[in-house]
């Protein structure tokens, strides 16, 4: 094999553990985005963190994952799932960090 | 209301046994809860075990022959998986968290099921970390595409619609034939996968309810995958695997503090492997 078709290779299986390893990520921090609260289970969303945050009223019905209308408290909710957020996100942006750095997972 | 995990382990060519000793380890540091294995008095013998809180000792019905594909060999064992379906009425908690015993709780993430207010909950979707979507052909069930669940990990209430599921599954397990026809899929061998399937989407009203599933993917971990490493000190596990269908070329990754169904039975039965599990159980939480 020429040099030029082995480096070729080898960029695109590294690309390729890249990426399995950067999707791993995400899906992972899907599953710890969930908050369970009075009953629900709300997924800490930018969107969700948005308009608890300018909600002008303390109680109010939201629709959970399961599409399910639960009364919360604005507040709790919003303690919850920002504190939810901080922590997944900050994970999730080390070990991207980590993995943008090399170039074969197993390097790491 | 008392919580707690139900595993099935029955040893045939792999110690399933040790394999949910782990497993409960994990489901105690991870979600505080405790865990009762249901198993035979074979499979007990001589065993230590570590951190299996309850033991409900029960004689497996029959089994099943399934081949086992793993990295350059395949196994045939028996497979003694019928009696799923007692879980009902042999779980002593009134929330029980079921798992295989090959089914590793890396994370807190399953906890959020104990504070909702479902009766039960499974995954429809998978998740393969090789990133090769070995699952894509499982979504579905035989030629009229039932929507397929999995009875991997499943969480149950003592609820009147949760006894159903579980009767509704014995039944189907007795005429195993009969639903295989109906749905046209492989009567051999007998999957509990199927059986729960039929049974949740026929109570569900002939319909699709996501509000029987988790809001997430099983995180899965190929038979054709072998475990290369487990790092204690990061919750990590780095596997390796072919890409596409050449068993020469593999790929590697790893995941970190994630659960993890880990299917290569020869890997996950490995002394060395669960030794450094036990490893981080044992360690302090800071």
């Amino acid at each position: 094999m020429s040099d030029i078709s082995t480096k070729l290779k080898a960029q695109a299986e590294a690309k390729f553990e890249l990426t399995v390893a950067r999707k791993t990520l995400e899906e992972r921090a899907e599953q710890q985005l969930l908050v369970a609260y009075n009953g629900g289970l709300f997924r800490a969303t930018t969107e969700l963190i948005a308009f608890l945050s300018t909600w002008p009223v303390g109680t109010l019905y939201l629709k959970d994952q399961y599409s399910r209308p639960v009364e919360v408290d604005r507040v709790v909710l919003l303690a919850k799932l920002s504190q939810a957020y901080t922590a997944v996100m900050n994970d999730w942006h080390t070990e991207y960090s980590e993995l943008v750095k090399i170039r074969k997972v197993a390097n790491v | 209301m008392s919580k707690g995990a139900l595993i099935f382990a029955y040893n045939n060519d792999f110690d399933y046994l040790s394999m949910a000793d782990v497993a409960a380890g994990l489901v105690r540091k991870n979600l505080g809860i405790p865990t009762t294995v249901v198993t035979d008095e074979a499979s007990l013998a001589g065993k230590q075990l570590k951190y299996i809180d309850n033991v409900v000792t029960k004689e497996s019905v029959g089994g099943n022959t399934r081949s086992f594909m793993l990295p350059n060999t395949t196994v045939k064992t028996l497979w003694r998986n019928l009696n799923r379906s007692d879980a009902y009425e042999l779980s002593p908690y009134d929330q029980t968290l079921m798992l295989d015993s090959d089914y590793f709780v890396f994370s807190d993430a399953l906890k959020h099921v104990f504070t909702t207010e479902h009766e039960f909950l499974c995954f429809d979707r998978v998740y393969d970390v090789t990133g090769q979507d070995t699952y894509t052909s499982d979504a579905v069930i035989g030629k009229y595409s039932l929507p397929m669940i999995w009875a991997t990990a499943v969480y149950f209430t003592k609820s009147e619609f949760s006894q159903l599921v579980f009767e509704f599954v014995k039944v189907i397990r007795e005429n195993y034939r009969y639903y295989s026809l109906l749905y046209n899929f492989s009567p051999k061998p007998f999957r509990n996968d199927f059986a729960f399937s039929i049974a949740l989407h026929t109570l569900s009203g002939y319909t699709t309810d996501r509000r029987h599933f988790f809001p997430w993917s099983m995180p899965s971990l190929t038979t054709r995958a072998s475990v290369l490493d487990y790092r204690p000190e990061l919750n990590e596990i780095v596997y390796a695997y072919p890409v596409g269908n050449k068993t020469y070329k593999q790929g590697v990754s790893k995941s970190r503090n994630m659960d993890l169904h880990l299917m290569n039975k020869l890997d996950v039965t490995d002394n060395s492997l669960l030794d450094k599990i036990c490893e981080y159980i044992d360690a302090k939480t800071i």
